[in-house]
């Protein structure tokens, strides 16, 4: 263990209750506990230790700030409340911010003091995001916005949210999209709640957008720039997901790994799951260490798509494995429900396994 | 550096990878292969010994060079190569003989043969097998065989010309280009070993950690090669006026196929460099799989021409489903890991 993650884990040892590891699986819903966790570790330069003092970080090497999420990993720290605050929006801010956005909206979003929504998929546009219809006029610096967003994961919740709409349009459909920083309580905004399937899966709303204003200053990124900023920002979340996939599988298989007797297949099927969980932690590592030392790495799409389906089978496995049993505890099978999520949001597979063929691969484009 | 850089082969991996791709190139071939399957004889042992390919792997105190990932890297570009050159079997029979500390350097002069049987070893190091398949076991100067007793367990270092060792069926019929021939050993009196090791039945999975390594490595350099041949066949084939590889059915499969080949390359070298027997055991079981599932994708999409003996996927089949079995079944592997990782846990 080098020092800087032992400092990190005596913060840690410092800030969780003593029976964390114990409890996880109560922890792991502690609302309180999230919030208060990515707020101390953002005061501490712990959250996104690459990044500068004042950040969130304290200014790490890529292989140092690795070795601290992989200790943090390992000691399952509370998941953040908002993830594509941190993790989606705060990039984009920090990579395509003007100073005053970065200003006023870089340290709340990373801090969690206030939460992003992200403002992609519309009812005719899911997978094909190009397709969005979500309009905005630009006149007299004020841009006019009218349209619907859907899936607008914590839109309820959220003070802002990173809107990606169609300014110009007469170009190809992905040329002409920009994004805005919407303040979601503006006038002739409305959230609906969805009601989801389970309790586990992150609530998810419609947006309505009839004539909203939004200044000229809430551009991020370039006029009709938008995919790139999109692009980017998603890349951002891929690389770095297989950290809570890999948790997330490691977790769902202990119920079986304690379990008092499996049957030989069950057994099997154990070890299959045990192979996810070590492919998905070292693709990620792999990946990262030919990153850094400059060589071709795999594509990303295979860390979506192999630590999203890692997380399906194991929690199907826990669930199978517990048989009857899983009828007197319901976080069995609403972690199933959760886990078929996975595969969907953040690129569903078929669109992952799109981009492998064709950018990987080198075969044709089109989907006949 | 911290551990995980090691994950990515730095400049001498890769420049022994290159060289041995170009190498191994040469002494390829699908024609090799073809004349080997209608019994031609295969060779090129000279060619591997004089590349210093044996001396790979080998810890430096025992007159080796190079580290396990550089041993994965120039495995996986024999396995690509599908190699007929007995460097696979000699791996596995150096490795074996290191982990288990019988091994002499003089060893490494010759082809070895490498096999996995239940037999016993008696106090005098006499050693008795009733079949064996022996990898490699045409033209080696040795066999290094692990012999699993009801108890314990022994790795043997035997002549095959020596007294009592009698070829039972010469025949290989999966993947003859790698020929498997089986043996008997000491059917009445034993057969003296020229080294014998006795260890406890737990260690078997310690000393086997390499030689799985090894077996992984070639595996999926043996997917790879077979991902890189359909993928130049659904480019070129053309069907419904266009390229076969832009349909989805096409596309989906051969992107599971290379996120397949990635995961387990990821699983070897990881396990090259822990060499911890449960790693070990989850490389091999993956490595093994993914060979057999992406050379019958290579069949599948090849059409009709898939299974005539003119095209190079039965090659890669047969290779893949030959070596997938040859250190234990897949899911006996990952039961065995599974049990590790249950004891670990409880």
């Amino acid at each position: 263990m080098t020092d800087v993650t032992s400092e990190f884990e005596a913060f840690l040892d410092g800030f969780l209750p003593a029976d964390y590891a114990e409890n996880y699986r109560h922890y792991r819903r502690d609302v309180k506990l999230r919030t208060e966790y990515q707020a101390a570790a953002f005061d501490a330069g712990w959250l996104v230790p690459e990044w500068g003092p004042g950040e969130g970080g304290r200014g790490l090497s890529v292989p140092d700030a690795l070795a601290v999420k992989l200790a943090g990993a390992r000691r399952r720290v509370p998941r953040l409340m908002n993830i594509q605050g941190a993790g989606v929006a705060a990039p984009a801010i920090r990579s395509y911010g003007t100073a005053a956005q970065r200003a006023r909206l870089l340290r709340p979003a990373t801090r969690g003091d206030e939460w992003w929504a992200l403002g992609m998929s519309e009812p005719g546009a899911g997978s094909d995001l190009a397709a969005l219809r979500t309009t905005a006029t630009l006149a007299d610096g004020v841009f006019t916005v009218s349209g619907q967003k859907v899936w607008t994961t914590q839109a309820d919740e959220a003070r802002w949210c990173a809107l990606y709409v169609r300014t110009d349009p007469e170009a190809r459909p992905h040329r002409g999209i920009s994004c805005l920083i919407l303040d979601l309580r503006s006038p002739g905004v409305e959230v609906r709640p969805i009601r989801t399937a389970g309790p586990a899966v992150e609530s998810f709303c419609e947006v309505f957008l009839d004539e909203v204003k939004v200044p000229e200053e809430a551009l991020l990124g370039p006029l009709h720039g938008g995919w790139g900023v999109a692009m980017s920002s998603l890349e951002h979340e891929r690389d770095m997901i297989w950290i809570n996939t890999w948790l997330e599988t490691t977790r769902a298989l202990e119920p079986t790994l304690t379990a008092p007797e499996l049957s030989e297949h069950q057994l099997v099927r154990l070890g299959r799951s045990l192979a996810d969980a070590e492919g998905v932690r070292l693709t990620g590592l792999r990946t990262a260490a030919q990153r850094w030392a400059g060589l071709p790495s795999p594509a990303s799409s295979i860390l979506k798509l192999l630590g999203s389906e890692s997380v399906q089978r194991a929690a199907l496995l826990s669930l199978e494995s517990a048989g009857a049993r899983a009828f007197d505890d319901p976080a069995l099978f609403d972690e199933r429900l959760e886990s078929l999520a996975a595969t969907i949001y953040g690129g569903t597979s078929e669109i992952q396994r799109n981009i492998i063929a064709e950018r990987t691969l080198g075969l044709p484009k089109g989907t006949p | 550096m911290t551990d995980w850089q090691l994950l990515a082969p730095d400049e001498d991996s890769l420049a022994l990878a290159d060289t041995a791709r170009a190498q191994f190139r040469s002494l390829r071939g699908p024609a090799v292969m073809r004349a080997a399957l209608d019994g031609g004889v295969a060779g090129g042992w000279e060619t591997v010994a004089e590349g210093g390919y044996v001396d790979i792997g080998i810890p430096e105190e025992l007159g080796g060079i190079g580290r396990m990932i550089d041993l994965v890297v120039m495995l996986e570009e024999a396995g690509r190569a599908l190699l007929t050159a007995p460097l696979l079997a000699s791996a596995l029979a150096f490795r074996t003989q290191v982990a288990a500390g019988v091994h002499r350097e003089e060893f490494r002069r010759a082809p070895a043969g490498f096999g996995i049987a239940e037999g016993v070893v008696d106090e005098g190091g006499r050693c008795r097998v009733e079949r064996v398949h022996v990898l490699g076991g045409h033209g080696a100067a040795a066999f290094t065989l692990v012999v699993q007793g009801p108890e314990q367990v022994w790795v043997v270092v035997v002549d095959p010309e020596g007294e009592g060792v009698e070829a039972v069926e010469q025949d290989t019929l999966v993947d003859p280009s790698r020929p498997l021939p089986a043996f008997r050993l000491g059917h009445k009196t034993g057969v003296a070993a020229a080294e014998w090791r006795e260890l406890a039945f737990g260690d078997l999975e310690r000393v086997l950690a390499g030689a799985r390594v090894c077996v992984a490595a070639d595996l999926v350099g043996t997917a790879a090669g077979a991902l890189d041949g359909a993928v130049e066949h659904v480019l070129q084939r053309r069907q419904f006026g266009r390229a076969i590889g832009a349909f989805q059915g096409v596309k989906h499969q051969l992107a599971d196929a290379y996120t397949a080949v990635e995961r387990a390359r990821s699983l070897v070298y990881g396990a090259a460099l822990s060499l911890d027997p449960r790693d070990c055991l989850l490389a091999n079981a993956v490595a093994a799989e993914t060979a057999v599932r992406v050379t019958s994708l290579f069949t599948q999409l090849m059409g009709a021409m898939g299974v005539t003996f003119e095209a190079d996927c039965h090659l890669f089949l047969r290779r893949a489903h030959q070596t997938a079995c040859l250190l234990g079944e897949p899911d006996a592997l990952y039961l065995a890991a599974a049990r590790i990782e249950r004891r670990i846990s409880r």
